[in-house]
């Protein structure tokens, strides 16, 4: 377990020669136990290679999502997204009763599919749907 | 079998099927304003909201068990007010009406959805009403598509010319563009020529 100085709060390792010497920042000999994990500059950089690791596949899936929304868009046929909150309806297909695909949310598509609902279901909502 | 037996035991408990008629068309030709001059007219209650910024309905408005008398004949029907059919819906559309953008985004979404539902309710109307701003060219692509659909499905069809009032509304072009149609021209804001189209309504459901 780590050590405190009790005098001016420098942490050292529970090995530390500044245990025996003396706080090498103030020279006090006091000294309490610090609770809780010292993070070392070791555990510092592997923590934040992980976060970036994170943050970059995060932007994997940014980059993932874009590139499928944009090939969605191209392949959609009863609705085009234009841009959030310009769409462009294909009635001619709607009609024609084609699986319908709605984008609800940046990268999330819902797929409705007329033969996946019997005829019985007569209270189905689009909101059930998408 | 199941059919035939809920047929026959209507039949014996006198109980009618309500017939589902559907009011279909472009946004802001006056669909609500017809529904609810209909429903306020034979249930003293009115259906949705109306406004002059289109697409104001956005799901479909369903008033039960409308009664319409006419020549001794009745007819019981659920009246089903549809979200008005685009080719495009624009945020920017609404932005114009004074709407702040982020509404006008989810607005434009909604819209979308009623254009699916309204769809997607073609299925189960038993009688449709297309109705028709009398001063707009009714030869557009949302109203051929829509007829073409229904005519395919044998849906009856009643076309409305709406907007008599106006002074550059010209009714009889929409009954010559689609001749072969029921066809009455009304104005429902103004409440003229009603009479004309319930009658049209029961003979033709």
């Amino acid at each position: 377990m780590p050590h405190k100085c009790l005098n001016c709060g420098k942490v050292l390792d529970e090995d530390s020669q500044e245990l025996m010497e003396g706080c090498s920042n103030c020279g006090q000999k006091l000294f309490v136990f610090e609770e809780g994990e010292k993070i070392d500059d070791e555990k510092r950089g592997e923590i934040v290679k992980d976060v970036e690791e994170l943050m970059e596949s995060l932007e994997e899936e940014e980059e993932v999502k874009k590139r499928i929304r944009e090939a969605m868009e191209f392949d959609l046929e009863s609705i085009k997204v234009k841009e959030p909150g310009v769409y462009e309806i294909n009635l001619r297909k709607l009609l024609e009763e084609v699986p319908l695909i709605v984008e609800m949310k940046e990268g999330e598509y819902y797929i409705y599919l007329p033969s996946a609902f019997s005829k019985d279901k007569k209270n189905i909502r689009i909101d059930d749907l998408v | 079998m199941f059919g035939k037996l809920k047929k026959f035991l209507t039949g014996l408990f006198g109980k009618k099927d309500q017939i589902k008629l559907g009011i279909y068309g472009p946004p802001n030709t006056g669909k609500t304003t017809l529904a609810n001059r209909i429903s306020k007219e034979f249930t003293g209650e009115e259906l949705g909201s109306v406004s002059e910024v289109p697409h104001e309905t956005r799901e479909v408005k369903k008033k039960e068990k409308v009664s319409m008398q006419s020549d001794g004949k009745e007819i019981s029907m659920n009246l089903l007010d549809m979200p008005g059919i685009s080719t495009k819906v624009d945020y920017k559309e609404f932005v114009e009406h004074g709407i702040d953008e982020e509404e006008a985004k989810v607005r434009s979404k909604e819209a979308t959805k009623g254009v699916v539902e309204a769809i997607k309710w073609l299925d189960k109307v038993d009688a449709v009403m297309v109705v028709f701003d009398s001063a707009e060219d009714p030869y557009t692509q949302v109203n051929v598509t829509i007829l073409g659909n229904l005519e395919a499905k044998d849906i009856p069809i009643i076309l409305v010319a709406n907007k008599i009032d106006l002074d550059d509304s010209e009714p009889e072009s929409i009954k010559d563009a689609f001749p072969q149609y029921n066809f009455a021209k009304i104005s429902a804001k103004e409440n003229e020529n009603m009479g004309e189209l319930y009658k049209k309504i029961i003979e033709c459901v």
